[in-house]
């Protein structure tokens, strides 16, 4: 029998009442057992009561929360019990889901106007508005909307897709006169930035992990409908190996206990649990407390950090723990030896180095201990990423300074940062005509002007020599100004100081030796690469 | 699963499709159609040609049907073809209005050759397994109304600027189309011996919007006829012909919900 279950996913998170149907008979069981009603749902009461109310306020009229938003883990039933409070209520149901193509322009045409208008339902009928007809537009999946792909041509240069994509969702809410779901994993991706408005807009319903013997309940129903005689053991090991993931233990279920007669405990060993990801600080136990090489390493494995910023987390934690300073040195010195890796695949782009990197990191530091420290340890965030992230804007205006400085003297913009960054700001500090035009040439900004000065944008004397320096541009022909014309592309360039990916030139950086080392070094005291771009939305800063 | 398949082996034996039609008839369908759907599901039997689709939020629906007479030449056994319509639309831009149309369906390259000319463009075929079969409702509308598009049209372009829908009554006397924003009005009122036919017992009140309307609308082409059935915070009906009457298109369109 051909089981679909390798389609099973988010393809089939969002499968509406026509398509749950055909899945049905698809064999998926997790379609096939997805709770009709709400009152079928597995756990999540409260979540389920709340859904309730706002639905009956729906009956009645406009309530002042047009819309909810879902937020919980994947697979434990956001979907499932939008879909069945529509069922509930007799609504009709519009989605939009990952499938779809979400830009701004589609989340108007089709939610957009569902919001203000009646809809046909699926098995061919009309219920007028007045008369309790409703439809319940779903958008699935409402954290990632807005992938730049799909709307690029139409937004033309500029990212106008993620705010146009919000300020959809949100105009859609305020003018709506249908009930709207808004499903998500990560609340905090919906509502920030644009998209604040949404939480004084929507109430939110959150969804808990659901407890492993309610699933191994659910799994013994589904047993029992499909002929199955399982052991308690067998379900409640496939529950726990789930992590409150319902449909990843319905999805198990099928896959082990589909075409048996009788599911024993043993029959589940082989399915095995779910590699789950895990957070930074399951991991650091690992490293830090375990003697075993393999136990660390894999520490590194089933996190989603990248060695770059793993380091990180090892160094700010390897004096907390290891007490011991023969034990600390020697854990140093694997890191150290981790972070020449972890250059060298900055350098030479070869991400194949990231393996050494990371035995060294792990294993090397477990093993740089005598004996294992026990107890538990109150771990830190990374200072150095915490002081980056605070000085970031100054950083910015620095490097913004030392390029324009560095383009008027025919100069690297390091070359202008390291040499005459400082020089030209003591001049500057005691020549006001040299200070005004400074910034004519280089067109400062009244930022970049008192950085230089060593004060704020707001004292009376940068405005001043601002003034001037407006006034003085406006006496110079134009063309003086028009040698400099080509610096807003060089600003444009990515920052090599950003990441590793944007390195172009690799062949001079070896001819220098190790300027990255040097460099980081250089403006704070550990040398410490960044984390990776993609890295970044973990750290915000 | 297993049924459609089943189905499909059914119908192998007559499954094909051959015709010769106006390429103007062809471009009048797929602007009727493309308005609500990016792709349709065609079906075709021996006696002509048909679709029903409804648009992505289930807000509007419509019902197309060409009979064997409208073609030239019409040859064909029970099918289903799925079309993307935007492709559609330009494969027939390389046809002139009164260029004839060649098609013919491979079976084995699942693709709709289409000749115009000496010209051949083989256009590759959509899956039809995901598309939903709309039921259209049975709706009971007491008015009807039979306008000329060209009237309608002009109203609908002047509310464009006003608004995002417009207000329709039917009344015993008159039809009447209306927009209106903060600071501006339109309005047409058509008395009804300026109708080509109104029978309407009592006033119906819908709102409808704009964006579905005038694409509707717009489809009808000028100098045509539009029928409308309607009701009161109901859906709107419209009819009209297609390829000298040999063709006939039906939208359904649902009402906006009234602001209290």
């Amino acid at each position: 029998m051909a089981t679909d279950v390798a389609r099973a996913g988010t393809a089939q998170e969002g499968a509406g009442k026509e398509a749950v149907k055909v899945r049905t008979v698809a064999f998926e069981w997790t379609e096939k057992y997805r709770p009709r009603s709400l009152s079928d749902l597995i756990g999540n009461k409260k979540a389920v009561d709340t859904m309730r109310a706002w639905a009956q306020a729906w009956e009645a009229g406009v309530p002042e929360r047009r819309a909810l938003v879902l937020e919980g883990h994947p697979g434990i039933g956001k979907t499932s019990a939008a879909l069945a409070l529509a069922r509930d209520m007799g609504w009709d149901v519009i989605e939009l889901n990952a499938s779809d193509a979400r830009s701004a322009p589609v989340i108007k045409r089709v939610a957009g106007q569902g919001a203000r208008t009646t809809t046909f339902s699926a098995d061919g009928s009309f219920r007028p508005h007045h008369e309790g007809g409703r439809t319940l537009i779903i958008l699935d999946e409402a954290d990632n909307l807005y992938e730049r792909g799909g709307s690029a041509a139409s937004s033309g240069g500029e990212d106008l897709s993620d705010r146009g994509g919000k300020r959809e969702i949100i105009q859609t809410i305020r003018d709506t006169r249908q009930p709207i779901i808004l499903i998500v994993n990560d609340y905090y991706g919906l509502t920030k930035g644009s998209g604040a408005a949404i939480r004084s807009l929507a109430e939110t319903v959150k969804f808990q992990r659901i407890m492993a013997r309610s699933v191994a309940k659910a799994l013994a129903d589904i047993c029992k409908a499909e002929g199955v005689q399982a052991h308690p053991d067998a379900l409640l090991t496939i529950a726990e190996g789930a992590g409150g993931d319902m449909r990843a233990a319905v999805n198990d279920l099928q896959k082990t206990a589909q075409g048996l007669e009788v599911l024993r405990p043993e029959d589940v060993v082989t399915a095995g649990s779910r590699d789950h990801t895990r957070t930074v600080f399951d991991a650091l136990p690992d490293v830090f407390k375990s003697m075993d090489p393999l136990v660390a390493r894999r520490a590194s494995m089933e996190t989603d950090e990248s060695p770059e910023s793993f380091i990180l987390w090892i160094d700010e934690n390897l004096p907390i723990v290891y007490k011991d300073p023969d034990d600390l040195a020697r854990g140093f010195a694997a890191l150290s030896k981790a972070d020449v890796y972890l250059g060298r695949v900055r350098r030479r782009q070869y991400y194949g180095l990231w393996s050494y990197a990371g035995e060294l990191m792990t294993a090397g530091v477990a093993l740089a201990k005598k004996r294992p420290y026990k107890g538990w340890s109150r771990y830190a965030f990374p200072g150095w990423l915490k002081r980056m992230s605070q000085s970031k804007a100054t950083r910015n205006l620095r490097d913004s300074l030392a390029l324009k400085i560095g383009g008027h003297i025919h100069g690297s913009k390091r070359e202008a940062r390291d040499v005459y960054l400082e020089p030209i700001g003591a001049i500057a500090a005691t020549d006001d005509g040299f200070a005004v035009a400074l910034a004519v040439d280089l067109r400062l900004t009244a930022d970049e002007l008192a950085f230089l000065l060593g004060t704020r944008p707001s004292t009376k004397r940068v405005v001043q020599l601002m003034e001037r320096a407006a006034e003085e541009a406006e006496r110079r022909p134009k063309e003086s100004a028009g040698i400099w014309a080509d610096d807003e592309t060089a600003e444009a360039e990515p920052d090599d100081e950003e990441g590793p990916k944007p390195e172009p030139r690799p062949r001079e950086r070896k001819a220098k030796g190790q300027p990255d080392k040097k460099e980081v070094a250089g403006e704070d005291e550990a040398a410490k690469p960044e984390p990776k771009k993609g890295q970044k939305g973990l750290f915000e800063f | 699963m297993a049924s459609v398949v089943a189905n499909a082996a059914l119908k192998e034996s007559t499954a094909m499709f051959r015709a010769t039609v106006k390429a103007d008839v062809l471009k009048h369908i797929v602007e009727a159609t493309s308005t609500l759907v990016d792709e349709a599901k065609i079906h075709i039997t021996t006696d002509g040609v048909s679709l029903k689709a409804v648009d992505p939020a289930h807000v509007a629906m419509v019902d197309l049907s060409l009979g064997a007479k409208a073609f030239e030449s019409y040859e064909a056994g029970d099918l289903e073809l799925g079309l993307d319509l935007e492709k559609f639309k330009d494969v027939l831009k390389l046809a002139g209005s009164a260029d004839t149309v060649k098609m013919e369906y491979h079976k084995d390259s699942h693709r709709l050759v289409m000749r115009m000319g000496n010209l051949v463009r083989r256009v590759g075929l959509v899956d039809t397994a995901g598309m939903p079969d709309p039921k259209v409702p049975n709706l009971n509308l007491p008015n009807k109304v039979v306008v000329s598009a060209e009237e309608l049209h002009r109203a609908i372009k002047g509310s464009e600027s006003l608004s995002d829908h417009v207000t329709v009554i039917a009344d015993p006397e008159f039809f009447e189309i209306s927009a209106e924003s903060d600071l501006d009005a339109l309005n047409l009122r058509l008395p009804k011996e300026e109708l080509i036919e109104l029978e309407a017992a009592e006033r119906t009140k819908s709102m409808f919007s704009l964006d579905y309307l005038s694409n509707m609308i717009k489809a009808v082409r000028s100098g045509g006829a539009l029928t409308m059935h309607l009701g009161s915070d109901y859906p709107v009906k419209m009819e009209f012909d297609l390829a000298d009457g040999n063709g006939h298109c039906v939208y359904l369109l649902a009402p906006r919900i009234e602001t209290d």
